[in-house]
């Protein structure tokens, strides 16, 4: 009894510190937003989750549970992780750890509550969504029969173990030193896109090669959907009919075709197969336990020395930036150089100087790809660039120089840009004679890299949304998208980027004062 | 240059939830050391940020050689040295090069800043700790490397809040002995709740408590105040509970026939009390307390 009594004491002190910032209600009303965008009306001319590309339930309980479940198993738990991380190390950075060590609550019950909160996060966010998909049914007015059971079926079964999963890892990566920064969050996009490859390798998008009879279970239960789809539908539609899953934007050439979908049944060993992954999610939380003293350990001598690695002295920058130290605002310029680069390991030059090579030797399009690679080195330092003074307690130290607040952003911006451009110097070199739009591109997008990382950091203040989405475009970049990768369409990807530069100015110019304010 | 002179006038600063940090304050500060001597929650911090232009004034304005500072602060923030309460640092980097950084950040000619670095690390004893991490440095060295910082650009104000907290009593008073090395023709504006750093120090003293100035004038002002309400009194220990609760004790000392008490108070507490010479401990005490006694 004793034990629940901790387990809820500290679930509720970790919840009312995330429901009292104002972040976690911008989340929720983006969510109620995101939500009421997944159910479009008929004539929208696009779907989000769909069978076959251009088929849909009609917006039945059953229906709009279903759509909400696959969203949330798929989309929820990506940006899910980066929402819920971090409170671990912040209970490590903050002492407050120090202080629950010395109590009689287990490892593993501590692990567990932090877990549960995750899940409660999830479960307010599941919550507001599935109210939002209510009243996309009744607004939209195609069955307006409500069925509560079936609106939270499909929630319960695929979107409760996808999430378990998402709150597992969050709790892993915020113990593993290394991943509770900028390659954490990098790492978990590869990790979610390879739970997400698996699925989609499994199901083939061909329904016909799958196995009914199966209990396989996929941590978003795509598998499971699809086969219900497929076992339900088959014989009403035609077995010729394509039932390829879409969860995302499908855009539409004309209406959509409408099936009817009023209950979902479920099988037994569907059931289990979900059930496998949710004591999956809390056997993988609680097997964190033995290692979460050595995992506080290390981020009290990380929070004591804040310690950006060692880094190398770099007697050879002072050299380069040395024509840069003729005046005070290139001395600054300089100075943000060097900081930002002095905390680099040698790895990190290894693997720089490795994506300089391939970007000089290697065709085109690979050499394009290193540059992306470049950029992502570094992403760290835009992502974070708009909030070293609030992270390293330094505001009241370098904000009350005279032109401070306006100049050392400026400083940063320019270093930054010069960073990007720095790293990517070979393809620049490269591009200049026989593909000037490219270099036009690259140039444009460091830039807009530098820019964006200080005006995200601003306004969120937090990395993770620059991070999520550079490592997402440099994900569909690398796959030919035209957003990162110079080598396809270099004149719109450096034209939306220049497009952008406005507004990513007009965001920091707004938000900076506020955050130095608040740093 | 003339002599600096920072005035405030009619300040106040009210949080965005209505809570009064500052009331209505006035001041004229002048060359030498400023004592601003408070409680906790006093009000201290908050005016020491203004003056370091971090806060403005929710009213009221502060002047800096006659120009108002929440319309002006580059005028104050060229001649302006501040150590805040709390401060983080770049762990990676040394101290030799975290100073540079923040030279650089303050505008110093380039050529000048290896020199400043050197001298402002001599200053504060640091100058063979100079090429060593921060992570690596102690509380102590860590503060130091703080006030270093607040005399790169050799300041005409220097603002330290709470500077010896975490210091050790030798680091304590070496840092005492600096603040009255620097204090000169400069402005130094002290902020604390420890009252031996205002006695070993401060010219000035200006005490606060609930947001409001109780006190503008010099310890020996303050001393002269409080005396004749100052007594020690020898009590059994069994009544020292019901006697804390009935008088303002500034301190006792356990001894073979009872405890020692210093009582502050407008008349004595028993006819056993004897009248004791008032420190700035007491004093300061009496000045809290005086409506309450």
């Amino acid at each position: 009894m004793d034990a629940l009594r901790r387990l809820a004491a500290v679930l509720r002190a970790d919840l009312r510190e995330r429901t009292r910032s104002t972040r976690f209600w911008v989340v929720l009303s983006i969510v109620a937003l995101a939500t009421w965008w997944c159910f479009p009306a008929i004539d929208a001319g696009y779907l989000t989750v769909s069978l076959g590309g251009s088929r849909r339930g009609a917006y039945s309980s059953a229906w709009v549970g279903m759509a909400l479940a696959l969203e949330c198993s798929t989309m929820l738990a990506l940006v899910g992780f980066y929402l819920v991380r971090g409170t671990l190390v912040r209970d490590f950075d903050t002492r407050v750890w120090q202080l629950l060590v010395a109590t009689p609550m287990t490892r593993t019950s501590y692990l567990l509550a932090k877990w549960l909160s995750h899940m409660v996060v999830f479960g307010l966010i599941v919550l507001v969504g599935l109210g939002v998909a209510l009243l996309a049914q009744l607004l939209r007015g195609e069955d307006r029969a409500i069925h509560l059971v079936e609106l939270v079926k499909p929630v319960l079964v695929l979107s409760l173990p996808a999430l378990a999963m998402s709150a597992t890892f969050a709790v892993w990566f915020d113990m593993v030193p290394w991943l509770r920064r900028t390659a954490g969050n990098i790492i978990y996009f590869f990790v979610w896109t390879l739970f997400l490859g698996l699925s989609v390798a499994v199901l083939g998008g061909d329904s016909d090669r799958m196995n009914l009879d199966s209990a396989l279970s996929d941590p978003g239960g795509l598998i499971v959907a699809m086969r219900d789809f497929t076992r339900e539908l088959a014989p009403r539609l035609g077995a010729d009919t394509p039932m390829g899953l879409t969860v995302g934007v499908n855009m539409l050439h004309s209406a959509p075709k409408i099936f009817s979908w009023t209950s979902w049944s479920l099988r037994a060993a569907d059931l289990l197969g979900r059930f496998a992954w949710l004591i999956i999610a809390v056997l993988g939380t609680m097997a964190a336990a033995p290692f979460l003293d050595r995992a506080a350990a290390h981020a009290s001598a990380q929070s004591r020395t804040r310690s950006d690695r060692a880094g190398l002295s770099l007697r050879w920058l002072d050299f380069i930036l040395r024509p840069l130290q003729r005046g005070a605002f290139g001395n600054l310029v300089a100075a943000e150089l060097r900081l930002g680069l002095r905390q680099r390991g040698w790895f990190w030059w290894l693997l720089l100087l490795s994506a300089g090579i391939v970007q000089v030797v290697t065709p085109v399009p690979i050499a394009a790809i290193a540059v992306i690679a470049a950029w992502m080195l570094a992403l760290d330092l835009y992502a974070r660039a708009g909030l070293r003074e609030r992270d390293h307690g330094t505001a009241a130290l370098v904000f009350i120089n005279p032109g401070s607040p306006w100049r050392l952003p400026g400083a940063r911006l320019i270093a930054l840009t010069g960073l990007a451009w720095a790293t990517t110097l070979p393809a620049l070199l490269r591009f200049s004679t026989s593909m000037p739009a490219a270099t036009v591109a690259i140039l444009l997008i460091g830039a807009s890299l530098a820019l964006w990382g200080m005006a995200l950091g601003a306004l969120c203040r937090n990395p993770r949304v620059l991070e999520l989405l550079v490592v997402a475009m440099a994900w569909v970049s690398v796959q030919g998208a035209p957003l990162l990768n110079v080598a396809v369409s270099p004149g719109p990807t450096g034209a939306w980027h220049a497009a952008l530069l406005p507004l990513a100015a007009a965001c920091f110019f707004f938000t900076w004062p506020r955050l130095r304010q608040v740093s | 240059m003339t002599a600096p002179t920072l005035d405030v006038e009619s300040v106040s600063y009210r949080y965005r939830r209505g809570r009064v940090a500052v009331a209505d304050l006035s001041l004229s500060l002048r060359p030498g050391i400023l004592g601003l001597l408070g409680p906790n929650g006093a009000g201290k911090s908050t005016l020491m940020r203004m003056f370091a232009t971090l806060t403005r004034p929710s009213q009221g304005r502060i002047l800096w050689r006659g120009t108002d500072i929440a319309r002006s602060p580059d005028a104050l923030r060229r001649e302006l040295g501040y150590l805040p309460q709390d401060f983080g640092v770049y762990a990676a980097l040394s101290a030799r090069e975290f100073l540079a950084y923040l030279a650089a950040v303050k505008s110093l000619p380039s050529a000048r800043i290896a020199l400043r670095v050197e001298e402002c690390l001599a200053l504060v004893g640091l100058a063979d700790a100079a090429d060593r991490r921060l992570a690596d440095f102690s509380g102590g060295m860590r503060q130091r490397v703080g006030i270093a910082q607040a005399l790169l650009n050799d300041p005409k104000l220097l603002v330290v809040d709470e500077p010896t907290v975490g210091l050790d009593p030798e680091e304590r008073l070496r840092f005492r002995h600096l603040l009255t090395d620097l204090a000169g023709d400069r402005l130094v504006v002290l902020s604390t709740h420890i009252v031996s750093d205002i006695e070993a120090s401060a010219t000035g003293l200006a005490i606060m408590a609930g947001g409001r100035l109780h006190f503008d004038g010099t310890p020996d002002a303050l001393l002269a105040a409080a005396a004749g309400h100052v007594w020690t009194w020898t009590v059994a220990p069994e009544r020292l509970a019901e006697i804390r609760a009935q008088f303002h004790i500034s301190s006792s000392l356990r001894k073979a026939d009872g405890v020692l008490l210093r009582v502050v108070g407008a008349t004595p507490p028993s006819v056993d009390a004897e009248p004791a010479r008032a420190d700035l401990e007491d004093a300061y005490l009496w000045l809290l307390n005086r409506g309450a006694a």
